[in-house]
């Protein structure tokens, strides 16, 4: 079961963090996106806190409630409405840090 | 400084156009535009209801008064012995009809009235039964557009109760009818909105109920009619239901802003959630952008003549509630009275799927809470406006609200001394000790050395000084003595005669200076008298004379 498809399955809030958490951990640092490296993050949810340098981002970067993917038409991964998904906490991540590279 | 990104919490589209049931409403866009107050504010009004009943042929009922040119009406015709169907009179529509064979019928008709319209309407029906005919006027937005049928006449036969939804935010009617003996309806649903009791006769085989809904209703509330009976019936309900289609993220795309003014599926304003409280309540947000992501099916789609706005809504809730309110959906003089905070411009290029950050305000960092929720209305500038046109102007957004997010940027305070020093410094010694005291002083500089007795004396001197030296016998005697001065020593024999001395006066001779053998001479002048009283004795003694002048 993937982190997105135990979020939609969860029905405590502790399993809904646990897919959270687990999805945010997957990261591997550093990741650079032109002149920007993201060296690390710290997981406090909802929040989760990245570090890094470059571009024309203010650090610390602060991410709260953020989805775990993004919506993907040939994602394998359906929600409860129908659409399909793919887990990806890393595009989540770039699609706002590509705005600041 | 910080990047806080706060993805969307909770999002509700409301659509005022598009049925309920995500079907065509009965109101195109130009027809919600043109009677926007009718429509939101007024509803659909209940004018007058007559009702009749007999056992005979030709069902019949007569208006106590002419209906208005325009209005709709209404009319529940009811057969409670038998199912034959009657014929309307001249320019009446069925809606729904339903029977049972040979037991009852419910048959519902609407027509609007003319300019001269009869009291008196009568159905044609050569069977003599016992019927009940109820007529209802309607006025208001009923007015303008036509009743549909919200649930077709069907037989009841396998339970006793029926649920009647309350849908849309206009008036709805409900009808049942039974036959056989008298039975009785309960009504056991959830009236959270006025429900009336139409004047049907007392036979018990007849109701029919008119809601009367909140003209701010929105759809997700509850309410429900739930009529329950002893005997299997006929029942059907008919209405305007309108608007305020609701969508909690349910599909790929969700419609914002104005379909084709003939359309009857598009007039829909977003609301969104977000949960802005992790920001730190102390520090100062220095800019706030909102981006928002495109349908991933539709979402290429975006109006070419009107922008698209993000209005803050002041961290009011956006979710529907069981009472008088419209949380999202707003009215054009209700728009213009929000805060703008975002925009995109019309015609912009998209595609679908994509996160696009809109144009910032410069309110918008004002308008972020810090201690909550930051709630923001999605909406067209056409629909601020009031504007309808013949071109679609809508957008296509994502249904997810944690696919839309606001990008705070925020700082921790700077100290800052804000006290204002009172105190006036006494400098008395500034050779040793120079300092240099930064602009934004947070601590108490520490002077190791200060002298001890330097007094300052204020301007304002409020306690007298004592004086060592003051001169002890002085005295002052106030200009209003009102004491006698003691004088020690006074002239006791002194007399004072005063001058106009009016009366005679008296020698009385208590005193006798006649001293014996002491020769004394009394002298009275001219005219004088010497009056002695009573018995006086003048002894005239040694050499003694009494002359009288001319002697």
């Amino acid at each position: 079961m993937t982190p997105l498809e135990a979020l939609w399955a969860a029905t405590t809030q502790a399993e809904a963090d646990q897919a959270r958490t687990d999805a945010w951990s997957s990261l591997t640092f550093p990741i650079t996106v032109g002149d920007i490296t993201i060296t690390g993050s710290t997981i406090k949810l909802p929040i989760v806190e990245f570090t890094g340098t470059g571009g024309t981002l203010d650090w610390p970067l602060r991410l709260i409630g953020a989805p775990l993917g993004v919506p993907d038409p040939d994602g394998l991964e359906i929600d409860p409405d129908g659409v399909a998904w793919r887990t990806d906490p890393e595009a989540v991540l770039l699609n706002v840090v590509g705005r600041y590279a | 400084m910080t990047t806080s990104v706060f993805y969307g919490a909770d999002k509700r589209l409301v659509d005022f156009v598009t049925d309920e049931g995500a079907g065509n409403g009965p109101l195109t866009v130009k027809q919600l535009y043109d009677n926007l107050n009718t429509a939101i504010d007024t509803g659909v009004t209940l004018v007058q209801q007559i009702n009749n009943s007999a056992t005979s042929t030709n069902p019949n009922a007569t208006f106590t008064n002419t209906p208005t040119n325009g209005n709709a009406m209404i009319a529940i015709l009811c057969r409670a012995a038998d199912n034959v169907a009657s014929t309307g009179p001249a320019g009446w529509t069925q809606l729904t009809a339903q029977g049972s064979a040979g037991s009852r019928r419910l048959e519902i008709w609407w027509k609007r009235a003319g300019a001269s319209e009869a009291k008196l309407h009568t159905w044609t029906n050569a069977t003599s039964a016992l019927w009940d005919l109820t007529m209802i006027e309607y006025g208001g937005i009923a007015a303008t557009i036509d009743p549909v049928v919200v649930i077709g006449a069907t037989n009841v036969t396998t339970n006793t109760t029926t649920t009647f939804l309350q849908s849309g935010f206009l008036s709805t009617i409900c009808a049942v009818a039974t036959g056989g003996a008298v039975t009785n309806f309960t009504n056991t649903g959830t009236n959270i909105e006025t429900v009336t009791d139409l004047p049907f006769t007392t036979t018990g085989r007849f109701r029919a109920m008119n809601l009367d809904p909140w003209t701010n209703r929105e759809s997700g509330q509850t309410n429900t009619i739930s009529w329950t009976t002893s005997r299997a019936f006929t029942r059907a309900q008919v209405g305007w239901n309108p608007g305020t289609a609701d969508n909690d993220g349910v599909g790929l795309d969700n419609y914002v802003g104005n379909q084709t003014q003939t359309s009857q599926t598009i007039g829909a304003q977003m609301g969104l959630r977000f949960d802005t409280s992790a920001l730190p309540n102390n520090d100062t947000i220095d800019s706030t952008t909102i981006s928002i992501r495109t349908g991933p099916s539709g979402g290429a789609f975006w109006p070419a003549n009107s922008a698209v706005n993000a209005y803050s809504l002041a961290a009011a809730s956006i979710t529907a509630s069981n009472s008088n309110t419209r949380a999202v959906w707003k009215k054009p003089s209700e728009l213009a009275a929000l805060t703008k905070v975002a925009s995109r411009a019309a015609g912009a290029s998209t595609s679908a799927g994509t996160v696009y950050t809109w144009t910032s305000e410069s309110a918008f960092t004002g308008q972020v809470n810090k201690t909550g929720d930051t709630t923001i209305l999605i909406a067209t500038a056409d629909q601020q406006a009031g504007t309808y046109r013949a071109t679609a102007e809508y957008c296509v957004l994502d249904p997810s609200a944690a696919n839309h997010y606001l990008t705070v940027v925020h700082s921790p305070p700077v100290s800052t001394v804000t006290a204002t020093v009172t105190v006036t410094p006494t400098v008395s010694d500034i050779v040793a000790y120079l300092r240099t005291i930064a602009a934004t002083v947070t601590a108490t500089p520490v002077i190791a050395t200060v002298i001890a007795y330097l007094r300052t004396i204020t301007a304002d001197l409020a306690v007298t000084p004592t004086i060592t030296t003051v001169q002890a016998y002085l005295r002052t005697i106030a200009t209003t003595l009102t004491a006698t001065p003691a004088i020690a020593t006074a002239v006791t024999v002194l007399r004072t005669i005063t001058a106009t001395l009016t009366g005679t006066g008296s020698i009385t001779a208590t005193f006798q200076p006649f001293s014996a053998q002491v020769a004394r001479i009394v002298r009275l002048a001219g005219r004088s008298t010497l009056k002695l009283t009573q018995i006086v004795t003048a002894r005239l003694g040694g050499r003694s004379t009494i002359r009288a002048p001319k002697e």
